[in-house]
């Protein structure tokens, strides 16, 4: 019952983490393209992030769908590579790039990539408590009841 | 006389013929000879002069044989210098001519042949020949052949010669056995001599007459006569013309006379008329004269011989114009005492009566009074047209004629010679006490004489009359300023009145002249307000002298009976700066600027003053000025009394942000200035374009051009950094939206971690 509710909360973080992914993705690419006019060559540096903070959001929507099935022991990872995709952009954008289109949203923009750290940390400590329950009882609950 | 000749010419004749006949047996013992022979002289020489020949005198030549023995066939030819002479005919002496060597011989007698082997038309060579036919033959001596010739050209003075030559191999004898017959050939020499002609001449050929009345002679003479042309008179006709000259007389020179026949006069009969309207020679003299023959009707001699004056024609001038024409020698005649025609030459001569001519080309004016200044101009030229100059100036005097007589001379100066054209100009103050009534200017017959001594005119020369009036005063009265400044457009009032009252509307009797501190003078123009008001005004430039002017208006209006005449005179400042009056420009209109001053408000032409604008300037309560710098000063104007225009933005050199302003002030100009000067508000109005609000007017910008650069990014707001300030522009749009939405996330996430970690530690404690 605790894991499950553990597995709620992993996939609800996950789904915000999504959403930010995406709406970091939007604002770079609709901020971008608005001040190109003015003289600004960051479209290529705006694709990059596009591409990058998508392929964060998918990661995040694929984990979702594969928690319990293909990878159940392996989530925190695709968390972790998620998370890392939405920090480098989130520092690359606010302190890195000219003009910085994202240091006006810290420190509160910091807490975007959170969820997904906090995922990928809640993932991974369910992923040992239960490599831990498995070597307690190596026979299968089923058995028992039978 | 011709008896007497014949008696020794018919006894010479009868000694040749013994003599010949003499030496006929000598001969026979010399070689056979033929020989060219002139029939005259009996010999080789064939001597002619130009006195008794001349180009186509045609002459025979004949060929002869001598000592011939057993002359059975016979060939001559006869080769000439055909640039001397032509062969015009040759012949074979007719069969009965007893000097023919084939004389009652039966004979071939083919025809001569003439010979043009260089075609230039002159036959330069002739064969003739002739032989027996059957039996016979000639001995002794004889004919052969006969050769006319021409002569084709005369010397004018030297000798030419040239022979007849037969000594050639085509001329030949032959014996009856046809063998040839040894014979010496011997040529004929021409000759001709060039002696001078007779000559009827005018003397002198030219003769320049000056002045009408004048008289000269014209002498014809006879040259280059000797007593062998045997003249004994002469006839002659000169033509000359009747609008230059008469003549008044015509006597018989000394020449003929002087070889009288008879020893008591007359000498001669001497003939002349004058025929100065004859309709088919036109206007001539004719003259003849003629040697009176003694008692007996003969000329005894001596003949007239060498040169002299054969008649002597008088003239008088009676031409007034300039002008040539030629004493043309015609129908002349020089007979000889058998009347036959001495030929002779002609020589004409001409005459030129050579004067000035003068033209009045301005006439003085109708009317003027007293103490006024009458004028005349008038162009001198010489003959060919050339005009009289100054550098020709020998003197000229103008005459003053008062219908009476002459009571003033002028003489006139290289001053009073306009160079620009060629006139002169002839003044003439009318003194005071000059009686009312007509005058005239008067050039004197001769009274232009030039450096050379020429003169003219041939007569007096009157310009049209003009009248003296008497002189009724008017009071003249000039409103001017006190000061005017460079560059102002100076007015000037001038009211007129007679008795009181005004008078006068016709501005063209108002002389305004302007005298300048430099000493120059300036003549303006006057235009008529109203009755006796007139109006006239100068634009002072600003290369115009500063200090006092001096404007004298004088009037004069003549009528037939009087001259209605004043003068005043006024005099103002003009100040070359404007400066100390605090100069301010309130309105422009075209180039002329309205300028309040503390004085007062003036005019000014801004493309006489060189008005410039220099710089904007903001004043303590925050006004923007225009500052001008002029000729004349530094002005202020307010930039809506100005027209200017802010054109451009530009970036200089040192990174400060320039306004580019054009502006009108007489001329075009621009100007560039600190933009912040006059910038009121700047913003992003379309993309990358800004709108800049000046004091002078908004202009529309790339904010390229203002070196903007987007320096930060605050949610949907952009800060722009530029030359001219920073710029804080929100973006809009769907990045409006992405940013409210990138903003809720970062708040959720926030919240969803916090709440996320209560629930799991709370799930651990579990």
């Amino acid at each position: 019952m605790k894991d499950k509710f553990s597995i709620i909360i992993i996939t609800l973080l996950r789904v915000v983490g999504t959403i930010n992914s995406i709406s970091l993705a939007l604002y770079t690419f609709l901020t971008i393209c608005a001040i190109v006019p003015f003289g600004e060559d960051l479209l290529e540096q705006a694709y990059i992030g596009v591409i990058m903070l998508t392929i964060s959001a998918l990661i995040l929507i694929l984990n979702i769908f594969l928690e319990s099935k293909l990878y159940p022991k392996r989530g925190w990872i695709a968390d972790s590579l998620a998370a890392t995709l939405m920090i480098i952009m989130l520092i690359y954008f606010s302190y890195f790039i000219r003009p910085k289109i994202l240091e006006w949203l810290m420190p509160l923009g910091a807490f975007l990539p959170t969820p997904i750290l906090l995922s990928a940390i809640t993932s991974f400590l369910l992923s040992r408590k239960r490599k831990n329950d498995e070597l307690v009882s190596p026979t299968p609950p089923a058995e028992e009841s039978t | 006389m011709k008896k007497k000749i014949t008696i020794p010419i018919i006894a010479l004749l009868i000694l040749s013929i013994i003599a010949s006949v003499a030496t006929i047996p000598l001969a026979k013992a010399q070689e056979t000879e033929i020989k060219v022979i002139n029939p005259l002289t009996s010999d080789g020489n064939f001597t002619f002069s130009t006195a008794t020949a001349s180009v186509g005198t045609r002459f025979n030549a004949t060929v002869w044989v001598y000592n011939v023995t057993n002359l059975y066939a016979f060939q001559v030819k006869l080769t000439i210098n055909d640039t001397l002479l032509n062969i015009t005919n040759a012949w074979l002496p007719p069969s009965d001519d007893p000097d023919y060597v084939f004389h009652g011989l039966s004979t071939v007698r083919p025809s001569p042949t003439l010979y043009d082997a260089d075609e230039d038309g002159v036959y330069e060579s002739a064969l003739v020949g002739d032989s027996i036919m059957g039996t016979g033959s000639f001995t002794g001596s004889g004919l052969l052949a006969i050769f006319e010739l021409e002569i084709i050209y005369t010397p004018e003075t030297d000798k030419e010669t040239t022979e007849l030559n037969i000594d050639n191999e085509e001329t030949f004898l032959l014996d009856s056995d046809m063998n040839d017959i040894p014979a010496i050939r011997v040529n004929g020499l021409y000759e001709i001599e060039g002696v001078p002609i007779p000559m009827l001449k005018v003397e002198p050929s030219y003769y320049r007459a000056t002045r009408v009345g004048e008289t000269f002679n014209i002498s014809i003479v006879i040259e280059n006569i000797n007593a062998s042309h045997r003249m004994i008179g002469f006839q002659f006709r000169l033509s000359y013309n009747l609008s230059f000259v008469e003549v008044l007389d015509i006597i018989e020179g000394p020449f003929l006379p002087a070889f009288n026949q008879t020893p008591d006069p007359p000498y001669t009969y001497f003939m002349a008329y004058d025929e100065p309207d004859d309709p088919y020679y036109g206007t001539h003299v004719v003259v003849g004269d003629i040697l009176m023959p003694n008692a007996t009707g003969d000329y005894p001699g001596p003949f007239p011989e060498g040169s002299g004056v054969i008649a002597i024609i008088t003239f008088n001038v009676t031409g007034v114009n300039p002008g040539t024409f030629d004493l043309h020698l015609f129908d002349t005649i020089i007979i000889n005492d058998e009347n036959e025609e001495i030929q002779h030459g002609t020589l004409d001569g001409s005459f030129e009566l050579y004067a000035l001519t003068v033209t009045i080309t301005e006439q003085p004016s109708e009317y003027y009074g007293i103490l006024s200044v009458a004028s005349m101009k008038f162009v001198v030229q010489y003959p060919d047209g050339t005009y009289y100059t100054a550098d020709n100036l020998g003197s000229i005097t103008v005459s003053i004629f008062n219908g009476t007589e002459i009571i003033e001379n002028i003489t006139l100066t290289a001053q009073d010679f306009d160079s620009v054209t060629n006139e002169w100009i002839v003044e003439y103050q009318i003194p005071w006490n000059t009686p009312p009534g007509g005058y005239n200017f008067v050039i004197l017959k001769h009274a232009v004489i030039d450096s050379a001594g020429n003169s003219g005119p041939l007569q007096d020369v009157y310009s049209t009359t003009f009248n003296v009036v008497e002189v009724i005063q008017l009071s003249v009265e000039i409103d001017v300023g006190s000061i005017y400044f460079l560059g102002e457009e100076a007015e000037f009032l001038i009211l007129t009145c007679l008795d009181g009252k005004r008078f006068l509307n016709d501005s063209n009797v108002v002389t305004a002249t302007l005298y300048k501190p430099d000493g120059t003078t300036e003549t303006l123009s006057v235009t008529t307000v109203s009755l006796g008001l007139f109006k006239t005004s100068y634009a002072l430039t600003a290369t115009d002298p500063a200090g006092t002017y001096t404007l004298l208006v004088e009037i004069s209006y003549i009528t037939p009976e009087y001259e209605y005449a004043g003068t005043a005179i006024r005099s103002f400042l003009v100040s070359p700066t404007l400066t100390a009056w605090d100069p301010m420009i309130t309105n422009i209109n075209g180039t002329v600027a309205t300028i309040e001053t503390t004085l007062h408000q003036i005019q000014l032409n801004l493309t006489q003053i060189n008005a410039n604008l220099t710089d904007l300037i903001v004043t303590g309560k925050g006004e923007i000025l225009a500052e001008i710098e002029s000729a004349v000063g530094t002005m202020l104007a307010s930039i809506d009394s100005l027209n200017i225009n802010l054109t451009d933005i530009i970036v200089n050199s040192a990174g400060e942000v320039m306004a580019k302003i054009e502006y009108y002030l007489g001329t075009n100009g621009t100007i560039e200035i600190k933009l912040d000067k006059i910038m009121t508000d700047f913003s992003l109005i379309n993309g990358t374009l800004v709108e800049i609000d000046t004091a002078i007017g908004d202009i529309v910008v790339d904010l390229d051009d203002i070196g903007g650069t987007i320096t930060n990014i605050n949610g949907n707001v952009m800060e722009i950094q530029t030359a001219i300030g920073e710029l804080s522009e929100s973006i809009g749009g769907a990045q409006s939206a992405a940013t409210t939405t990138l903003y809720v996330t970062s708040a959720l996430s926030a919240i969803t971690v916090v709440l996320a970690i209560i629930i799991l530690l709370l799930l651990r404690k579990k």
